[in-house]
């Protein structure tokens, strides 16, 4: 049996220190140390540390990537598969985890870059309104600014702070090697019991171009057909988060480490459903029959899970949403019962409808809110990872008011973890 | 002793007692004595140390034919009595009784300021309007009138003091179209399991967002002949002249340009652009005819095939828009191209 | 309407649907030959002005 053995070392606080170590919950940094790995890139330009903690009076804007630190400590392959290490991934073995702790990239385009990526503001607010509907304000988080040294298109720009948070995850996670754990989970798919019934998971991802994009073991999911993976390789860091989407929609790499959906389909696995497997859809494709094509072919994978039911989750809305309903209609047409995880657009005031298409077939949806409700945010005493809000002179501590959807990090995300909800008033 | 709470309250014809279909077309009046519906709220709301100081009523067509007029006659009746809460009788089934009953509440919180509360059915197409006023739900069939008016009167309260805050489902009214966001004390993940493995199992289920619901769009009639006819160009691709001059919204759309088109054979790479933020944009930037192919309608114009292509192409953007906006800026366009004597538009969308 | 998602065109209640190419490009194709580009765009045009004529 394919079994992951998560060693669990919970972080309560954060500091930067003369060494980097874990001791009774408490996580110590050596920045010296920390910024060398991050230069190993050499087209790595400007880097500012910082961390923030829950309940801070502190905003981080321009977030890009947010990761847990994880380090594989058994078994065969590594952790955040070829990026870091071969581009070969298991779905089982032993890794450790840290709990409460978050590396959290920030970065700015420079104004010349292809104006289509129009750079979405992305932030995390310790404390307020807002942080009681995005996660990373419940970490403790080691914020890293990074800026290129020359100008670097977009997609290389991406790539190299995608890495350079995945690298200090690990290194993090690297002082947990040795120690006793706080606590161990196992995770594993396991025999299918034939008097429950079989669920599986389909996420539908990023990978239309360059700047929108997914990563599978390092490798882009741009115009790839869909595929099966084990949920296993992505607690492990199989898929790795490089989306220039809007901020409460997109997915972040910690998001696909602890993966809400995820998690509560291990939970009473063999003992309410039988979790038979994930598969995973690239969208925004940008012709209708290829979303027909991909849809399909998801379907035809979750069938050979011999699923009886899906849960059906996607990122990021706009044209997206036709993959989504389409893997809908093609599941239901082959007699696998869906369900929806969706967030809505319902406008700022709120009376808009929640979506602009849908199939019949889509009778179960679940919400993840508004996404356009505005919200004051309020001023903050410090902010870290850029100066001003996005395209504005407004200084990024200062108070504002915006919709959810371009600022709040995850708030809607549809992987599960928001308890965000629309209600009809 | 505490002020009095002023109410004034609305029926149609035939709850005033003045005629049942035949007098639908009655035109707004005030009661000068309470009757029907009226009078028994009277005695509900006494001890509450409240009065019905006016009772407007209108027919149902009267009302359904001529919207604004008598809106603006009640309105004014209203406002002259001063109310601090107005009622409108409960219209259970009625479709055009609802409609008038919703219509009336909406304006009187809106215009007036003034909290609203009927009643209905909840499928009666009156529920649509009555926002920001409130509609309870009653039965489809005109029953237990004095119940109704009790809880109307008991939900009327609560809303002039500010304590009707929560959803719908929680505050037990007639959703009214819009959604509010609340933080919920599970997550997404933990609600849609247990409701997926019902609908696997065939038990009973409940989606949290329903599919929308779109207007029908009445056909325009088709071209006589193209070869008379003038067409315009029009796009929600965010084509622009290079740079952008106007400063056209590359998202959350709200405005829309004109340009001028005349002479050009077509749409000249460099000179012009498109600046929407929903897709990659070097396909277009590279020959803008492949977002509004102007290039193969002036053919089409010199081969006689259309009587003529407009001098203007209009554009906006069509990325994170409110319908609201969509809506309004369609119309706006409409009419702009009708008084420029345009016979048909191709409308390209990304 | 030209639209790469004629469905939703459709389903919102336009009348007179063609379908384009491409969300990115809907009255072209960048991975044509000019020529052929120029006959695809035509089709789509000669479909919509038969279309405004119904």
């Amino acid at each position: 049996m394919l079994e992951l053995v998560s060693n669990i070392y919970e972080v309560r606080s954060i500091a930067f220190g003369d060494s980097t170590f874990y001791k009774e919950g408490v996580l110590s940094i050596n920045r010296a140390e920390v910024e060398a790995l991050i230069r190993e890139d050499e087209n790595v330009g400007e880097i500012t540390l910082s961390l923030t903690k829950p309940g801070d009076s502190a905003r981080i804007v321009h977030v890009w990537d947010v990761i847990e630190p994880r380090t594989k400590v058994d078994g065969p392959g590594a952790i955040f598969p070829g990026w870091l290490d071969a581009p070969i991934s298991y779905a089982e073995g032993t890794m450790n985890r840290m709990p409460g702790a978050a590396v959290v990239t920030c970065t700015e385009y420079s104004p010349d870059s292809d104006a289509y990526t129009v750079q979405c503001e992305s932030i995390i607010d310790m404390s307020g309104p807002a942080a009681e509907i995005c996660p990373y304000s419940q970490t403790n988080n080691l914020v890293m600014e990074i800026l290129p040294r020359d100008k670097m298109s977009i997609p290389e720009h991406n790539k190299m702070v995608t890495k350079a948070g995945l690298k200090i995850a690990k290194y993090l996670a690297d002082v947990t090697i040795g120690q006793v754990p706080s606590k161990t989970e196992t995770y594993a798919l396991g025999k299918k019991d034939p008097n429950l019934p079989n669920v599986a998971l389909l996420l539908v991802v990023s990978g239309s171009t360059a700047a929108l994009d997914t990563y599978i073991n390092g490798f882009s999911c741009v115009g790839i057909m869909p595929t099966l993976i084990h949920p296993n390789e992505i607690l492990q860091g199989s898929l790795v988060a490089s989306t220039a989407l809007v901020a409460s929609i997109k997915n972040f790499t910690y998001d696909y480490q602890n993966n809400a959906l995820i998690n509560e389909l291990f939970k009473d696995n063999g003992v309410k459903h039988n979790f038979v497997g994930v598969v995973v859809e690239r969208g925004y494709a940008y012709e209708y029959d290829d979303k027909v094509r991909l849809s399909s072919h998801a379907a035809n994978l979750i069938r050979h899970l011999e699923a009886d039911g899906v849960i059906i989750t996607s990122e990021g809305g706009g044209n997206i949403l036709l993959e989504t309903m389409l893997a809908c209609r093609e599941c239901e047409e082959r007699g696998i019962k869906t369900a929806i995880v969706m967030s809505e657009f319902c406008g700022h005031q709120g009376t808009g409808s929640p979506f602009v298409d849908s199939v019949p077939e889509a009778d179960l949806i679940v919400s993840t809110g508004n996404t356009e409700e505005l919200m004051e945010f309020p001023e903050m005493e410090v902010a870290y990872g850029g100066k001003t809000w996005i395209a504005t002179d407004v200084p990024s501590n200062k108070a504002i008011k915006r919709s959810i959807y371009d600022t709040v990090a995850s708030a809607n995300s549809m992987l599960g973890h928001a308890k965000l909800k629309a209600y009809d008033y | 002793m505490a002020d009095q709470i002023k109410v004034v309250f609305y029926m149609n014809q035939f709850f005033a007692g003045i005629g049942g279909e035949e007098k639908a077309d009655q035109i707004p009046i005030e009661l000068e004595e309470l009757k029907g519906p009226a009078l028994a709220l009277s005695q509900v709301i006494k001890e509450s140390n409240a009065e019905v100081v006016k009772t407007v009523v209108c027919g149902d067509s009267f009302f359904g034919e001529n919207e604004e007029q008598a809106k603006k006659e009640l309105l004014g009746m209203i406002k002259a009595a001063s109310p601090d809460i107005f009622l409108a009788s409960p219209a259970f089934g009625s479709g055009r009784n609802g409609v008038a009953t919703a219509s009336i509440c909406s304006a009187v919180t809106q215009e007036l300021g003034i909290p609203a509360v009927t009643a209905m059915y909840p499928d009666n197409p009156g529920s649509e309007l009555v926002y920001p006023a409130y509609a309870l739900p009653t039965s489809n069939r005109a029953e237990k009138m004095i119940n109704v008016l009790e809880d109307m009167w008991d939900f009327a309260l609560k809303v002039k003091d500010g304590e009707v805050r929560g959803s719908a489902a929680r505050e037990n009214y007639i959703p009214r179209g819009v959604r509010k966001n609340e933080v919920d004390e599970s997550t997404a993940a933990e609600r849609v399991l247990p409701l997926l493995l019902s609908k696997i199992k065939g038990e009973a289920y409940v989606t949290e967002v329903a599919l929308p619901k779109h207007d029908a769009v009445e056909a325009p009639k088709p071209v006589t002949n193209m070869k008379k006819a003038t067409l315009a160009l029009v796009t929600e691709g965010s084509l622009v002249p290079f740079g952008n001059p106007d400063k056209l919204e590359s998202w959350w759309g709200e405005h829309w340009y004109k340009y001028s088109i005349e002479g050009l054979d077509d749409f000249e790479k460099g000179k012009y652009e498109t600046i929407h933020a929903g897709f990659e944009n070097a396909n277009i930037d590279d020959d803008p005819d492949r977002l509004l192919p102007l290039d193969v309608a002036r053919i089409a114009e010199k081969e006689g095939r259309i009587g003529k292509l407009f001098d203007i192409y209009l554009t906006t953007t069509g990325m994170e828009t409110a319908t609201s906006s969509a809506k309004r800026m369609g119309r706006e366009m409409a009419e702009f191209l009708r008084s420029e004597g345009v016979d048909a538009a191709i409308v390209t969308g990304t | 309407m030209i639209t790469a998602m004629p469905g939703i065109a459709e389903r919102i209640g336009c009348h007179r649907v063609v379908k384009g190419v491409a969300i990115n490009n809907p009255t072209g194709d960048a991975r044509l030959a000019r020529e052929e580009e120029l006959v695809q765009r035509k089709k789509i045009l000669d479909a919509s002005l038969e279309l405004l004529e119904k």
